[in-house]
């Protein structure tokens, strides 16, 4: 007793003297350029609140994506529990929305407070998107509430009107088909409409796609409307994205701005463009693309932590069964985001050389060049705890067995990639080492340290976590139906699918023969080193072509093991070396080179996906999926991937905003301030590690907050159907 | 690793790993290098290396049930005295091993060392330190002359001596304004490439070396010998800006956060000027085969 009131009056004297420190420093001016709060260190402060509320952000645009897929699902197939999933992931959103809201809202005044001179310039070049962002929000939050409110009141599925229906359903499918991809292309890979809105241009596509956009809602509104209640609900889960997205590219584009502003006079330093110009800055597409991807996959990975909670404090088989589905569905989701964000990474970082190399200098191989180490293990971490989740998974499934043989080798292929991954190429070396070799580097070691290196490594590591997805899919099938009984639905898919990504090697090959070495400030000569891959490209496009032939002969798996077997050996083998090539002939091209080895795995999985899916439909099950019959390690591993997705989107965040070093906005506004030093590793350790703790503490509390009411109904033993 | 054999497989693929790296790479590493003597792996990657086998072991064995007992089930029965008396044996001499390797570690803790400690450093250090700022974009302006400038060299060009160096000597003269636009950039380049190799020849071989690969008689008496320009990852993945900061500020430019790199290189802005730096830096990429890095066209042309 002695002792607690010893620590309480402790502290408080702790607390006491703290408050009387800060605050006989004094009110800052009223026109101070930096503000301090409290004593804190003002960048702390932000960096804090920031990172906290991106992260709530992310879990918050992240979850509806694969809610309303989800959604949509149970809604085709008519199965209950793909919409009880769909809802209880809507219920953990409503609940961390307005902490998200609270949080953006503490970060804002914290910055118009602490940072006046910044947020002067911010507001100059951009306050017209905060007003819309304002108005984004009402909408992001009005459907949010209709759609979680609104869910058993919309269960409902028959048709309104039926014939409405029917006359607007294509139309509507498509609108959406032409309206996805065009705002795909105009927000997300378009460079030269990112090139013409520096200059001020607005690419006439934009208000083309605002029409188009436009009449699709309408379009599909109605048709939702007529369609029944369930379809106008899920009309409103896409909504909900929208605004959702539309908030992230506002938010975004001052993110970017501030690393690469655009609409600068370059003699006055001031802004002197449009907003659309300071919006449509270069860095706005690609952190978008990237962000996009980093929310679903951290979506999905915070979800499967939520189920893992949920399945160890189970007490019934029923629970257990429910919540172990969910979290393999958060996996899978988070996965799914997982494979996909090198590639975005890899854009936005390309992208970041080409703004400013010297800033992709100090990112790659300068002062950031060891969070990237950092990254490298998270990252690996994430992979080889997904891949882990899936081979643990195949307990619950009869008929797994048979491909257990396998795991060891995926292990020991995994374990190979990921030392050549975390190789680095300026290893401290003791002194002694150095004078052993002669030099700053391991004589050979030193290769696995370089980019051709690491872009085989990931791409080795995406293919194998791929293929442990792939087990896992088919663990529990047998004698599959011939393909030539599959019917007209699976073989369009199939050559959709090969079109796809023919079309995507295709342009790559195209793009390499048509690439003059001269655009690289290459000799001429060295257009041979660089049709290579070109030629390399359309070889795989022939194996391609000839896998589908294979599948359409009846022999799919082969045809399967070949596209993977040869995007394997191109990609990582045959790229993997003659990138040494490229580093020393033609070093500009490195980049390319890097763009066609990711084509080629994703064009991959593309088509094996759908070689799979058409391949294994209707296949004869050897056993059934018995879920809630998994090990307690697998709800360990979900629980480590979060902390993992969460450590890692603080790490990267770090990263992306201390590129600007010495600046607010890059190369315009100095920072002035006392902390203007970028923090050093371990400085960043113990902020993104806090920020980490209080992330989860929060989102755990606020979890619990929102189960809540589902408690209650439960306590009244509501059967949870797995 | 099937069956009972998981924990032998583990420790077979362990020690298979210890023995690979310790025995069999340097050698290996010695052939492709061309070293005189056998290349160990660096002392911190070995623990990496064999800390991520381990961990890569362990998620195989707890991946299903029944590894993770084929695994256990020979130490469980070790541990109850089960099995016969050889393999006992070596249970036992594995358990007294515990100890002592526990010991050498804490040894290793505190025992003084008389090594320096391995410091982590940095390749590149960024352009954003005090040093650095007046380079930060400035240009190579020998890559891209105006207009003005190549008048300026035509009458330079026509005063120009024959060298005495029959190896440098330029090509013979021409009536430069006579020629073509492209032909003009040809000659002037031509001309700033030769006289920065004349400069390099005599200001920077003694530690880079003649073939530009850090072989120069005085790169032995450094600690962190001389950079091999040729080498991937050195000079090709700066602009020309950096390796200007580099050439102009030397060791003595360089930022804290780059240290401890006892680099010895003078500061050339002393004896050089810019455009002698320029030349230098011509040459040195001319010579050694790699490019500059450069901006992507489209953001070059953006205003």
């Amino acid at each position: 007793m002695t002792l607690r009131r010893v620590v309480a009056a402790s502290a408080m004297f702790v607390v006491l003297a703290w408050a009387a420190t800060a605050l006989a420093t004094g009110p800052d001016p009223a026109d101070a350029e930096y503000r301090s709060f409290l004593g804190l260190q003002p960048r702390t402060v932000v960096w804090f609140l920031a990172e906290l509320h991106l992260m709530f952000g992310a879990f918050v645009l992240g979850v509806p994506i694969f809610a309303v897929i989800i959604e949509y699902v149970g809604a085709r197939n008519g199965d209950r529990r793909f919409d009880e999933l769909a809802h209880e992931c809507t219920r953990l959103l409503a609940a961390a929305y307005a902490t998200t809201a609270a949080l953006g809202g503490l970060m804002s005044f914290a910055l118009f407070s602490l940072y006046p001179k910044v947020m002067q310039h911010l507001s100059g070049a951009m306050h017209d998107s905060f007003y819309i962002y304002g108005l984004c929000f009402f909408g992001e939050s009005f459907t949010l509430y209709l759609y979680y409110y609104a869910w058993d009141r919309m269960r409902a599925r028959a048709p309104a009107r039926p014939r409405l229906a029917r006359a607007l359903r294509w139309p509507t499918i498509a609108l959406a088909a032409v309206v996805a991809p065009l705002g795909t292309y105009l927000f997300f890979l378009n460079g030269d409409a990112a090139m013409a809105s520096e200059r001020g241009v607005v690419d006439p596509l934009y208000p083309v796609f605002g029409w188009l956009g436009a009449g699709f809602l309408v379009v599909y509104g109605v048709y939702a409307w007529a369609a029944g209640r369930k379809a106008l609900h899920i009309y409103l889960g896409v909504l909900l994205n929208l605004w959702g997205t539309a908030l992230m590219l506002i938010a975004n584009s001052w993110a970017s701005y501030m690393m690469s502003p655009s609409g600068v006079d370059p003699e006055t330093l001031q802004f002197s463009g449009t907003t659309w110009q300071a919006v449509s800055n270069p860095l706005w597409r690609p952190l978008s693309a990237h962000r996009l991807l980093g929310n679903l996959s951290f979506g999905g990975f915070v979800v499967g932590a939520y189920a893992a909670v949920r399945f160890l404090i189970a007490r019934r088989d029923s629970e257990r069964a429910h919540y172990d589905w969910m979290g393999y569905v958060g996996n899978v989701v988070g996965l799914a985001g997982l494979l996909l964000l090198p590639f975005a990474g890899y854009y936005l970082g390309r992208e970041i050389y080409s703004v400013n190399p010297v800033m992709g200098n100090d990112m790659m191989g300068g002062f950031f060049s060891w969070a990237f180490i950092l990254q490298a293990v998270l990252v690996g971490l994430l992979l080889i705890g997904a891949n882990y989740y899936l081979w643990a998974g195949m307990a619950r499934i009869e008929g797994a067995q048979r491909y257990r043989w396998l795991i060891k080798f995926i292990v020991a292929g995994l374990v190979v990639a990921f030392l050549v991954w975390i190789t680095p190429h300026n290893l401290p070396l003791a002194p002694a080492e150095q004078a052993r070799y002669g030099s700053q580097y391991h004589p050979v070691l030193k290769y696995l340290g370089l980019m051709p290196a690491k872009n085989a490594a990931v791409n080795f590591i995406l293919l194998s976590t791929f293929f442990s997805f792939l087990l896992y899919r088919r663990a529990n099938k047998g004698e599959l139906v011939a393909f030539r009984d599959q019917g007209g639905r699976a073989r369009v898919a199939v050559v959709v699918a090969l079109a796809v990504s023919l079309a995507l090697v295709g342009w790559y090959a195209h793009t390499t023969f048509t690439l003059a070495p001269e655009a690289l400030s290459l000799d001429p000569e060295r257009e041979g080193v660089i049709d290579f891959h070109g030629w390399m490209l359309v070889a795989h496009m022939a194996v391609q072509i000839a896998a589908v032939a294979l599948v359409f002969r009846g022999r799919g798996k082969l045809g399967q093991a070949l596209l993977v077997g040869s995007t394997a050996v191109i990609a990582t083998g045959v790229f993997g070396l003659s990138g040494y090539v490229v580093l020393q002939k033609a070093n500009p091209f490195l980049r390319n080179l890097a763009v066609g080895q990711t084509l080629l795995v994703l064009a991959c999985m593309i088509l094996t996906t759908a070689i799979d899916l058409a391949l294994f439909r209707g296949a004869r099950q050897l056993g059934a999926i018995r879920w809630g019959r998994i090990g307690t390690r697998a709800q360990y591993a979900l629980l480590l991937l979060c902390i993992a997705s969460v450590l890692t989107m603080g790490l990267m965040g770090y990263v992306r905003a201390g590129l600007r070093q010495q600046w607010h906005i890059y190369g315009v506004l100095k920072d002035t301030s006392a902390q203007a030093a970028t923090p050093l590793m371990a400085e960043m350790s113990r902020v993104v590690g806090a920020i980490t703790v209080v992330f989860l503490v929060l989102v755990a509390f606020v979890f619990w907050l929102g189960t809540l009411s589902q408690r209650r109904a439960e306590d009244g033993d509501v059967e949870v159907d797995p | 690793m099937n069956g009972r054999g998981v924990l032998f497989g583990c420790v077979a693929v362990l020690l298979g790993a210890v023995a690979f790296l310790e025995l069999v790479f340097p050698h290996l590493a010695q052939a492709i290098a061309g070293a005189a003597a056998p290349l160990p792996v660096p002392r911190t990657l070995l623990w990496w290396y064999l800390g991520i086998i381990a961990i890569g072991e362990a998620l195989y064995v707890l991946s299903s049930d029944a590894a993770l007992a084929s695994f256990l089930d020979p130490l469980r029965r070790a541990a109850r005295g089960e099995l016969d008396r050889g393999r006992q044996a070596l249970f036992a001499v594995a358990l007294g091993l515990i100890p002592v390797i526990a010991g050498i570690g804490v040894y290793g803790l505190f025992a003084v060392d008389a090594t320096p400690p391995a410091v982590a450093r940095q390749q590149h250090p960024g352009m954003s330190s005090a040093s650095a700022a007046a380079y930060q974009g400035v240009g190579n302006p020998l890559r891209a002359p105006t207009a003005e400038m190549l008048v300026a060299f035509a009458d330079r060009y026509a005063a120009l001596e024959a060298p005495d160096d029959p190896v440098d000597a330029r090509p013979p003269p021409r009536d430069f304004a006579a020629l073509g636009r492209d032909e003009q950039l040809a000659v002037f380049r031509d001309v700033q490439v030769r006289e920065g190799r004349a400069l390099y020849a005599r200001s920077c071989t003694p530690c880079h070396g003649a073939k530009l690969d850090g072989d120069g008689h005085a790169s032995y008496a450094w600690s962190l010998p001389a950079i091999d320009f040729r080498e991937p990852g050195t000079i090709e993945t700066l602009v020309e800006d950096a390796v200007l900061w580099r050439v102009a500020e030397g060791g003595l430019g360089l930022p804290p956060i780059a240290t401890p790199w006892d680099s010895v290189m003078p500061r050339w802005k002393d004896d050089l000027t810019q455009e002698q730096m320029w030349q230098v830096i011509m040459a040195v990429y001319a010579d050694s085969g790699v490019e500059p890095r450069v901006l992507e066209l489209r953001h070059e042309e953006a205003p």
